[in-house]
C-alpha cells in the first residue's frame, strides 16, 4: 500500500501542484472557485422576465404565421416551441378560435349523452355536442394544451384557450403555457447538443429564441427563478435567491461527476434516511441483545420478546432501576439517553451508512463554512467519498482515497487547502469505474 | 327518492346496450353483469377467422367511470390471453382506451385514442382487430411481444394451445 502511495504521490505532483511548497497562505482566499466569470453562461431570470421572454416568443410566431395569437400558442405547443417546424397554414384548417358551427344540421341528438338538446357547442369543423357535454369534456380535460374536438373521432381541430374562456372553465392557462415552453426548451436544448455534437458548423447560427437557449425552473421549494443557459461550459448554476443546483439534472451540484452516478447515490442516501427514520421513530434496539422492537400500544414497561430483558421505553435503561410506580412517564427522563444507532449486520450496509455520514457530514460543512474555499473543499470532500463508493478499486480510486486525506489533513493546518480541492475537483473528471 | 336525473353515464350505457341488442356486430356480444349496476359489462369476443385466435371465444370484463363517455373504460379479459397487447393480469392496452392526456406524445401516433363519442361497440371492434393484428410497439406483456416477432410459429401455437384447453380439449 505504502508503494503505490509514493509513487502516486509523484504522479499527482507533476501533474497538478508541481509548486506547493512555493504556496502562500495569503493565496488561501485565492479566487480559484470565483463564480463570477460563470455569469455570462446563464441568466437568473425571475417570474415577470420569463413571461416577458414566453410573450415574446409567441409575439414572434404570431406575426411570422400571421395567426391569431391564441392559435400561435397552440401551434408552438404542438411544434414544442421549435418555430422552425410549424408550417405555414390558415388559421382555419386545424385549430379553432372560438366555437363557430354551422347549425343547420338535421341530427338532434347530442352524440355524446344521446339526449335531444337545443344549447350546441361546437367547431368550425361543423361537428358539435350539446353544451352541458361540451363543457364537461373541457372540464375534464382542464390541463390539457392539445385538446382535439369532441364531436368526431376521427376530428383532429385543435382547441384554443378562447374556447375554454368562451364556455367559462377557469384554468391557469398561462402556468401551463410557461410549463410546457420550460420543458419544451430543455428538449430543444439537448437535441441541439447532440446535433452540435455531430456538427460543428450549425453552431449558433440563429437568432431564434427558442433555438439556443435552455431554461431549467429552480428547483428549489417555491424559488421563482429560471435559469437560462447561455452556454453549455459550467453544470452548476445559482439562482438570484443564491440556490445552487445542477443545471443538466437539477438536482444538488455534484462537481463534474456524471448526473446518473449523482442521481443514483442520492437516491440512495434518500432511501436510507426514510427507512432509518422509520425504524428510529418506531422501533428500538433492546438494550441486553440488540434486537429491534417495534412498541405497539401499552405502557413503558418493555420485556424482550427475545432476551426477556425489562426495560423502560423512554429511557432504555433497566426497569428495575425504575423506582416508583409511574408506567407511563418514565421517573428518569431527565437522564433520557438517545438509544444507539442499529447495528446493521450487513457489511455493505455498515460501508454504505458510514459514506452516507461522510457526505452528509462534509455536505453540512460545505452549506456552514463561510469562506468560499472551504465550501468548495467540502463539497469536494463530500463527493470525493461518493466517487469513492461508488466505483470499483482501480488506480485512480487508490489516488483519490489519497488526496481526499491529504485534503483533511491541510484543513486541519489550513494551508494548501485551495490548491488542493482543485486539484481534487480536476482529477474527478478522470476515468473512473462504476461498480454494476 | 330516487333520483330525478340518471346520470349521463348510465343513460348512455342504456342506449349503448339496447342498440347493440338490436345490431349486435358479427362475433361480439356486450351487457351488463346486472341491471342494476350499468357502469360493469360482460363481454364475449370470437377470435377473428384466419387467425391463430380462430375459434376461441375471450370472455372479458368493461368497466365504466363515472364520468363515461368523457373517460374510456378499462377492459380485461378474464381470465388473461397471449397477446402482445395484453398485460399478464388480462388488462387491454390498446390506444382507443386511453384518454388524451395519458399520451406524452400528444396525438404524435396515427392511431384512434378515446373521445366522448367513441362507444362499446367501436372499443370491442378495435379489440378483435387487435387479435388480428398485435402491435408489436406498445407491448404490454414483453414475453408475447418477443414470441410474437421471433417466433410466429411458437406464438400461433401457444395461443391455440390456451384455446383448446379453455374448451378442456
Amino acid at each position: 500500500m505504502s508503494d503505490s502511495d509514493l509513487d502516486l504521490d509523484s504522479d499527482v505532483n507533476s501533474n497538478s501542484f508541481s509548486s506547493f511548497d512555493e504556496l502562500d497562505n495569503s493565496e488561501l482566499e485565492s479566487e480559484e472557485f470565483s463564480s463570477d466569470e460563470e455569469l455570462d453562461h446563464y441568466i437568473s431570470h425571475n417570474k415577470s422576465d420569463m413571461n416577458s421572454i414566453l410573450q415574446s416568443v409567441i409575439r414572434q410566431c404570431t406575426e411570422q404565421k400571421q395567426v391569431h395569437e391564441a392559435v400561435a400558442c397552440v401551434l408552438l405547443i404542438k411544434y414544442q416551441f421549435d418555430t422552425r417546424n410549424i408550417p405555414n397554414l390558415k388559421s382555419s384548417t386545424s385549430i379553432d378560435i372560438t366555437g363557430q358551427y354551422d347549425s343547420a344540421s338535421n341530427i338532434t341528438l347530442c352524440p355524446v349523452c344521446l339526449e335531444d338538446s337545443e344549447m350546441r357547442y361546437g367547431l368550425s369543423c361543423n361537428h358539435w355536442v350539446c353544451t352541458d357535454c361540451f363543457k364537461q369534456y373541457l372540464e375534464i380535460n382542464r390541463n390539457e394544451l392539445l385538446l382535439k374536438c369532441p364531436g368526431n373521432a376521427k376530428c383532429s381541430k385543435l382547441i384554443t384557450n378562447l374556447v375554454y374562456e368562451d364556455l367559462n372553465i377557469s384554468r391557469d392557462y398561462s402556468m401551463l403555457l410557461m410549463n410546457a415552453f420550460i420543458t419544451s426548451s430543455n428538449r430543444i436544448n439537448s437535441d441541439n447538443a447532440r446535433k452540435l455534437k455531430n456538427d460543428k458548423s450549425t453552431k449558433g447560427d440563429s437568432n431564434d429564441i427558442s433555438d439556443n437557449n435552455s431554461f431549467r425552473l429552480c428547483p428549489f421549494p417555491d424559488c421563482e427563478y429560471t435559469i437560462e443557459r447561455l452556454l453549455n461550459t459550467e453544470k452548476v448554476v445559482q439562482c438570484s435567491s443564491n440556490h445552487n443546483f445542477c443545471f443538466d439534472c437539477g438536482s444538488i451540484p455534484h462537481l463534474n461527476i456524471q448526473c446518473e452516478i449523482a442521481a443514483e447515490w442520492l437516491a440512495l442516501v434518500d432511501e436510507d434516511i426514510r427507512s432509518q427514520s422509520w425504524i428510529n421513530d418506531f422501533t428500538k434496539q433492546c438494550p441486553q441483545c440488540r434486537t429491534r422492537i417495534q412498541k405497539s400500544e401499552g405502557c413503558n414497561h418493555m420485556s424482550c420478546s427475545n432476551c426477556r430483558y425489562q426495560f423502560c421505553w423512554v429511557c432504555s435503561l433497566s426497569w428495575a432501576d425504575h423506582s416508583g410506580n409511574s408506567y407511563y412517564i418514565c421517573s428518569k427522563v431527565a437522564n433520557y439517553k438517545k438509544s444507539i444507532r442499529p447495528s446493521k449486520d450487513k457489511k455493505e450496509d455498515a460501508k454504505l451508512q458510514k459514506y452516507i455520514k461522510l457526505f452528509e457530514s462534509n455536505l453540512s460543512m460545505s452549506n456552514s463554512s463561510t469562506s468560499d474555499v472551504l465550501k468548495k473543499s467540502y463539497e469536494v470532500l463530500a463527493w470525493g467519498y461518493v466517487i469513492v463508493y461508488m466505483s470499483t478499486e482501480t488506480n485512480n480510486r487508490i489516488i483519490l482515497e489519497n488526496l481526499l486525506q491529504r485534503l483533511i489533513a491541510d484543513i486541519d493546518q489550513n494551508s494548501n487547502v485551495a490548491k488542493r480541492s482543485r486539484a481534487i475537483h480536476d482529477f474527478i473528471s478522470n476515468e473512473f469505474e462504476f461498480k454494476k | 327518492m330516487p333520483p330525478k336525473r340518471m346520470s349521463t353515464a348510465v343513460k348512455r350505457l342504456m342506449t349503448e346496450y339496447r342498440q347493440l341488442m338490436k345490431d349486435p356486430p358479427e362475433g361480439i356480444s356486450a351487457g351488463p353483469i346486472s341491471e342494476d349496476n350499468f357502469l360493469e359489462w360482460e363481454c364475449l369476443i370470437a377470435g377473428p377467422a384466419d387467425t391463430c385466435y380462430e375459434g376461441g371465444v375471450f370472455p372479458a370484463t368493461l368497466v365504466f367511470p363515472a364520468d363515461y363517455p368523457l373517460n374510456p373504460p378499462k377492459m380485461k379479459f378474464v381470465p388473461p390471453i397471449f397477446h402482445p397487447n395484453v398485460y399478464p393480469n388480462g388488462e387491454v392496452c390498446i390506444s382507443i382506451l386511453h384518454a388524451p392526456g395519458d399520451d406524452p406524445n400528444h396525438y404524435e401516433s396515427a392511431s384512434e385514442r378515446w373521445s366522448p363519442i367513441q362507444s362499446v361497440e367501436k372499443i370491442l371492434l378495435s379489440v378483435m382487430s387487435m387479435l388480428a393484428e398485435p402491435n408489436d410497439e406498445s407491448g404490454a406483456n414483453i414475453d408475447a411481444s418477443k414470441l410474437w416477432r421471433d417466433n410466429r410459429e411458437a406464438f400461433n401455437a401457444r395461443v391455440r394451445g390456451d384455446i383448446r384447453e379453455a374448451l378442456g380439449l
